[in-house]
């Protein structure tokens, strides 16, 4: 099968025993990679009403059709999992090296239930499975593990997915960080690998990805090169390629895409434009950047690797803190600090913590402060304000390591806190657990649903309108009416990118239908846009009816006030705004055919679909 | 009657332009609209395309037709998501 190892490994840690099961064609066929087939899996193999960190729990690491074959952009591989955060689906993607390295290793997809009783880590190469004792790399950082891995193993060209001491003591916002920098960020992931004691995914291979049609893909990824270099986008595609995600973030701070002080304040009115254009690629690079950083088969390689040496919080080399990060840990908190941004990037990265929730989670945590809802008394005597850059890394690096009954209390994310410490709930921006990340709705209205109606609840990469909405002026945009074929349509096609194991910044490149572009020549299929669809479509339900399977409905999934503009700002560029959420929630529900209630979808339309006869017979449509 | 603009440019803008802002003579009763196509003239290869551009007139979203006075604080910038 081309694009496609035609394996999958389940490996169940609690008896130490793994099997290799076939990954046919039908299957792939119809839900393409990544999460779609990870959702498949999961539903039909796990009960619902499992706990998010027993051994029930499956935990999968899975790859699209294009990733390992060369095909440009194609690097990204995707952790599926129950959620302890939201009791609900999760899925949380990564790019860097891992996921090609686990196609040469010979499958397309792990899959782990089960808990070891003491450490281990899985080893895998070229089609050998070793479930080894992690003793010596249990409590080390992400970078002390891998060093120590490659060491052990002999192997300086493995690749692993890893966590650090953050998702070995479960706080609910640790990640599973892979090539020291790039991190399978939200939803606890790094809390359920942890909870299996399972320390890392360790790869390595030899083995060729066959393609359908290698001349065809040559010629297609020349055509993505050339429209990079040559396209109508290609100075942005230019300066993306030299200062990535931090491109925009002074714009985003002042203009209302990125949230500030905790969702409450105003970028031109609360945090200084100096700060804002600080925190950019332009304004950072001259002082810190050693070297360009791409993920495999990337030419636009959007990264960068910093040296931090001198100052208040050297920290040797480190990846550059991407937009999210530097909103969260910037003017989320009102912080203008360089140095503290960089130096919470490095120890989110080293420790494994999901960098957008930890900085809300941060700025939660000032906020309730400032306001006389925590007390130097739960701090341990931080004197937290907006800004206070001693405070927040200290803030950070006891939440990371867990080394203070604060740090362990913050470790839970600010949702998580709030219910331990019985207060502050007032000011949680949150859905369903899951902090909001950093582009607002009240620019960008589309974010409404995609924030609240998703199955992996407050995540700006999953599809939607959002996207489109952040980047125009146009009021229109407000105007929920109409716009649910187009939120559908949108939907479907990211389903379609992160599951192949496409890049979402393959929006910087100028090409248009990227996926049907590549997914034919590597895979052999004819892949148009209706097959696009429904394929994006059947993963999409998939994803849903695990969610509805645990009872969820669409009420258990409200936006924060603050996000939605309840009450509207007073003052700046989205003065005056209140997002029509609800109109944009029934937008898209009339056109997916949900009802409005249940978030039932209808039989017919899962019948049109095909492949969804399991989840049709266990949902009693 | 003339007056003097001054337009800053942020983020991909400022990048792309070389430069933090810019001033400009322009004839009284000018509009957002037309200043964008004054900008387009002097700086071609800006994507200052109308509907994904924006105009942060005294830190507020312009609408095209919205005058612009002398002494107006104008900010122009594109946005994308981030990761």
């Amino acid at each position: 099968m081309n694009g496609y190892c035609g394996k999958m490994l389940f490996v169940d840690l609690s008896t130490g025993r793994h099997e290799v099961q076939p990954l046919e064609e039908d299957l792939a066929g119809q839900f393409i990679g990544g999460y779609g087939i990870g959702a498949k899996v999961l539903f039909e193999r796990m009960e619902p009403g499992s706990d998010p960190l027993g051994p029930d729990n499956i935990m999968g690491f899975t790859t699209g059709p294009l990733t390992g074959t060369g095909a440009l952009l194609s690097g990204r591989y995707t952790l599926v999992c129950k959620s302890p955060v939201t009791g609900g689906w999760n899925d949380a993607n990564s790019g860097g090296y891992f996921g090609p390295e686990l196609k040469k290793a010979g499958f397309d997809a792990i899959f782990i239930q089960g808990a070891s009783k003491t450490p281990v880590y899985l080893w895998i190469h070229d089609g050998e499975v070793e479930i080894k004792d992690a003793g010596a790399i249990w409590g080390k950082d992400v970078i002390e593990t891998e060093e120590i891995l490659k060491s052990a193993l002999g192997e300086k060209s493995l690749r692993a997915a890893v966590i650090g001491p953050a998702g070995e003591k479960l706080s609910l916002m640790a990640a599973v960080i892979n090539d020291g920098h790039r991190a399978a960020g939200r939803g606890g992931c790094g809390a359920v690998m942890g909870a299996k004691k399972l320390k890392a995914v360790v790869v390595r291979g030899t083995q060729e990805v066959p393609v359908a049609d290698p001349e065809k893909l040559k010629a297609v990824n020349q055509e993505i090169v050339d429209t990079i270099k040559n396209g109508p986008a290609a100075r942005i595609a230019a300066a993306f390629s030299t200062f990535g995600t931090t491109m925009m973030t002074g714009a985003s701070a002042l203009s209302g895409d990125s949230p500030v002080k905790n969702w409450g304040g105003v970028g031109i009115v609360d945090y200084s434009e100096e700060a804002a254009t600080r925190f950019e690629g332009a304004a950072m690079d001259p002082r810190y950047r050693v070297k360009k950083y791409s993920c495999a088969h990337c030419p636009i390689g959007c990264g960068a690797i910093y040296e931090v040496n001198d100052g208040k919080w050297p920290v040797g080399e480190t990846g550059r803190p991407e937009y999210e990060t530097s909103a969260a840990f910037g003017c989320l908190m009102l912080n203008e600090d360089l140095e503290a941004l960089i130096k919470c990037n490095h120890i989110c990265n080293i420790y494994g913590l999901d960098t957008i929730s930890a900085g809300a989670t941060v700025a939660w945590a000032i906020e309730c402060y400032e306001n006389g809802i925590l007390s130097k008394a739960d701090t341990g005597g931080i004197d937290l304000g907006w800004g206070n850059a001693e405070a927040i890394v200290q803030t950070t690096q006891e939440m990371a390591d867990q080394s203070t009954e604060f740090g362990k209390t913050l470790a839970l994310g600010s949702a998580g806190a709030a219910q331990k410490l019985g207060k502050g709930a007032e000011y949680l921006i949150t859905v369903k657990g899951i902090e909001l990340p950093m582009h607002d709705p009240r620019l960008g209205p589309g974010f409404t649903r995609t924030y609240a109606m998703d199955p992996t609840p407050a995540r700006h990469v999953k599809g939607g309108l959002g996207l489109q909405h952040m980047q125009i002026s146009d009021p229109s945009k407000y105007d929920p009416e109409g716009k649910g074929q187009a939120d559908l349509e949108a939907t479907a096609a990211q389903e379609i990118i992160n599951t192949a194991g496409l890049c979402l910044f393959k929006n910087f490149t100028g090409v248009q239908n990227i996926a049907r572009k590549l997914i034919p020549p590597v895979t052999g299929w004819h892949f148009d846009a209706e097959e696009e669809r429904n394929a994006g479509l059947r993963i999409f339900h998939m994803r849903h009816a695990f969610n509805l399977r645990e009872g969820m409905k669409p009420g258990d999934f409200p936006l924060p006030k603050r996000s939605v503009g309840e009450p509207p700002q007073t003052e700046g560029p989205l003065k005056g705004v209140t997002v029509d959420y609800k109109g944009f929630n029934q937008n898209f529900f009339k056109a997916i055919g949900w009802e409005e209630t249940t978030g039932r979808p209808s039989r017919s339309s899962l019948e049109q679909l095909g492949g969804m006869e399991y989840v049709i017979d266990t949902l009693g449509l | 009657m003339e007056m003097r603009i001054t337009v800053n440019f942020s983020s991909l803008f400022r990048t792309l332009a070389g430069v933090d802002q810019v001033e400009l003579e322009v004839a009284g009763g000018v509009t957002a609209d037309r200043l964008l196509s004054l900008l387009a003239q002097k700086y071609p290869d800006l994507p200052l395309e109308r509907d994904k551009t924006f105009f942060l007139l005294n830190g507020q979203i312009a609408k095209g037709d919205q005058m612009i006075r002398e002494g107006d604080q104008i900010r122009l910038f594109q946005l994308s998501a981030g990761g």
